[in-house]
């Protein structure tokens, strides 16, 4: 680790004597923009770019991709005072509340062609921070095959958790060895929603405590509902089946599962692998009896790094962002552009899969819990996710091993 | 200008050439170490200005269950994985020794998983170990074991990482066959005209003398293994299942990288440091008497 770091502060180092040499005068503004894409997967960033720097001949961008240890090429640089002027971010509390991160709005920007809802998922404190790269909500994908081979209907919008609860029972079929839904829990993350849904949370709106949420009558109820289909139905796969099959999408795709619970990505495999996306239909997540559905999204933006010496030509590129970054950046059509006049350029809304993606955005969770605070991570994740492993280890019941989260999570919390 | 003594020329002359070399361990190594120190004794959320907060992180440490758990995973690995790892490297040399046909090509088929990097070998590994799929559970299976859930068991995760390290016995294995070349034939050859039996043979000639190899292979092996971050790392899914893998240093990164108390991890690896030395120490000490370096 020690080598590590060290190695980390020579790049630095070389980075900040050649930053040094090209902010030289007369030539043209370089800016360093860096993505967690790989080369290729960031072509359509490139693309954006070069059609700014036609427009805007004195700004070059140099984009940087860096798909191996972004995070810790960010956070270092970020430490050492040279990061990116321009890179990619979805976790913005963890750096905005720690300064590395200019706030956008007070710039003169236009946001108005963006939904809310994208606004509101790259923001903290009430504070924008980051122009919406791209998004995805979740739904739950099925695999037609399953379902006509065991004759079962396909889900419609507006199921309830007792349809999802027995169409996987249905779909079941321990001799076929096919399963009827994954729940992979391996980051909390995807799961939010439910618990939402079912009239509890992770954590408090405010992000100061776990208490009266992530032990209420519904976070133990939805806890209860989730980890019984692996251990009470039996329609989940264990773990161990999962990672032998080469994953979810792996299993999914061949025929093994019915159902998962997933973003656009799912295409972005299929195409990958040249498999047809027709066998597969896309449905809004179910909700209890009575109530709507909530439904997790996935979505992170450009920001700019409060320690930028080349605001006001970054602001430059982040206006075009906001303004025309979304139509390329929907092109590849695994991801939804982010203004809505880039959205319906698309096509995306005529396809009946991927309009799902969109119908969801309305019932998005407002507020996720890595949003409500910087130390969501340290002191409300990590409690969460021991809950969901103990009660699957059955080392523990649903309301014990919440009970025992939230006092470990109000112990990190200084209580 | 006065002339200067030749020794102290020479002096100058001997830290011009080691200069290259002293820079980077100034700059990179020793810079770095009491960079961490200063740091270890402030708040530092990795950017913004640290916050000096004396000795607290140290205190913080006695009432931190994540810190005790993961001093406990490492030491119950190593505590499993020195001795095995020892025995079985050993006991390959010993074979190996042996005048056997295509000796050389043994010897390379047992060290090469010792070049494969911990990643892959992880990798690979966590097929092995799978309780549906896995080979182990099928060998185990055909002596009518049912095998355990290896790594998606909080008991049995530490022990299937130690046995995983059994694959990397190869370098353990060179050393030892380096050791047992420099042990003079001769003494077999008395011993065994004096009629000693292979096992005597062992015990009373063969172990004492490879005692400095063995003390050597006990004290980098101590340090290593208390170092282990990949298998926890990979395997454990980051020290899953429910800390059961969280390895020292892999606690020290997910507080100092992914928590942001930079200042925190870096009063873990103080306290590391000092574990592995005084550890260390206690070894050198100990096996003072008991190590041979030659029978004469």
């Amino acid at each position: 680790m020690k080598k590590l770091r060290s190695l980390a502060i020579a790049v630095i180092a070389v980075f900040l004597v050649s930053g040094f040499t090209m902010g030289a005068a007369s030539k043209p503004v370089v800016l360093r923009a860096m993505t967690w894409d790989s080369a290729e997967g960031s072509e359509w960033a490139r693309a954006v770019f070069e059609k700014f720097e036609k427009i805007n001949p004195n700004i070059k961008i140099e984009l940087q991709p860096m798909p191996d240890g972004y995070d810790d090429r960010l956070l270092t640089s970020l430490a050492a005072g040279t990061p990116p002027d321009l890179f990619l971010v979805w976790d913005y509390p963890s750096l905005a509340s720690r300064g590395g991160l200019e706030p956008l709005d007070k710039y003169d920007i236009n946001f108005s062609g963006i939904n809310p809802a994208l606004v509101a998922w790259n923001s903290y404190n009430g504070r924008i921070y980051g122009i919406p790269k791209d998004w995805t909500t979740q739904v739950i994908w099925y695999n037609k095959k399953v379902f006509d081979r065991y004759k079962v209907a396909y889900p419609q919008t507006g199921w309830t958790w007792d349809d999802f609860r027995n169409t996987a029972k249905t779909l079941t079929h321990e001799g076929d060895k096919v399963w009827g839904a994954a729940l992979s829990f391996g980051d909390p993350y995807d799961w939010q929603n439910w618990f939402v849904m079912g009239g509890g949370d992770y954590l408090s709106p405010d992000g100061t405590t776990m208490k009266g949420y992530f032990d209420s009558p519904g976070a133990i109820k939805t806890m209860k509902f989730l980890t019984d289909m692996v251990l009470v139905d039996k329609v989940s796969p264990s773990r161990s089946i999962l990672s032998a099959s080469g994953g979810t999408y792996a299993m999914f795709s061949s025929g093994k599962l019915g159902m998962i619970h997933s973003g656009m990505w799912f295409l972005g495999y299929l195409s990958s692998r040249g498999l047809p996306a027709d066998d597969y239909g896309a449905v809004v997540v179910p909700s209890p009896a009575g109530s709507k559905p909530v439904t997790m999204m996935n979505t992170s933006g450009w920001a700019m790094a409060a320690a930028c010496k080349n605001k006001q030509a970054a602001v430059e590129v982040l206006k075009f962002l906001a303004e025309e970054g979304g139509q390329t950046q929907g092109e590849a059509g695994w991801a939804f552009p982010v203004s809505e006049n880039a959205i319906k350029a698309t096509g995306l809304l005529d396809d009946p899969n991927t309009r799902v993606f969109y119908e969801s955005l309305r019932y998005a969770l407002k507020s996720p819990g890595f949003l409500r605070t910087p130390e969501y991570m340290e002191k409300c994740s990590q409690y969460v996710s021991e809950a969901f492993d103990l009660v699957l280890l059955e080392k523990a019941t649903p309301e014990v091993a919440m009970r025992q989260a939230v006092s470990k999570s109000e112990k990190a919390f200084g209580r | 200008m006065r002339k200067l003594k030749r020794s102290t020329r020479e002096a100058i002359e001997g830290y011009l050439f080691i200069l290259p070399w002293l820079i980077g361990l100034v700059v990179f190594t020793v810079g770095p170490i009491v960079a961490t120190l200063f740091i270890s004794c402030t708040e530092w959320q990795l950017f913004g200005a640290p916050k000096w907060v004396g000795l607290a992180n140290y205190v913080r440490m006695f009432n931190d269950p994540l810190f005790y758990q993961s001093l406990k995973v490492t030491l119950y690995y190593t505590l499993l994985s020195l001795p095995l790892g020892l025995a079985v490297g050993l006991a390959l040399a010993l074979l190996l020794f042996q005048n056997v046909k295509g000796q050389s090509i043994f010897r390379t088929i047992f060290y090469v998983p010792s070049v494969v990097p911990a990643v892959a070998s992880a990798t690979i590994w966590i097929w092995i170990y799978n309780p549906e799929f896995g080979i182990f559970n099928y060998i185990l299976s055909k002596f009518g074991i049912t095998g355990p859930e290896w790594l998606y068991s909080t008991e049995w995760i530490i022990p299937a990482i130690a046995i995983m390290g059994i694959w990397g016995a190869g370098s353990t294995m060179v050393i030892y066959l380096a050791g047992l070349q420099n042990i003079p034939r001769m003494y077999w050859e008395a011993a065994t005209v004096d009629g000693a039996s292979k096992w005597q043979q062992f015990w009373k000639i063969t172990l004492p003398l490879l005692s400095p190899t063995t003390f050597f292979l006990f004290v980098t092996g101590l340090i290593g293994s208390l170092q282990t971050f990949t298998a926890g790392y990979i395997m454990g899914g980051g020290g899953g299942p429910l800390n059961a893998s969280l390895f020292y240093c892999l606690y020290m990164y997910q507080q100092g990288w992914k928590w942001f108390n930079m200042g925190y991890a870096s009063a873990l690896s103080w306290v590391l440091s000092v574990i592995i030395f005084v550890l260390t120490l206690f070894v050198v000490k100990a096996s003072r008497s008991r190590v041979q370096y030659d029978l004469m």
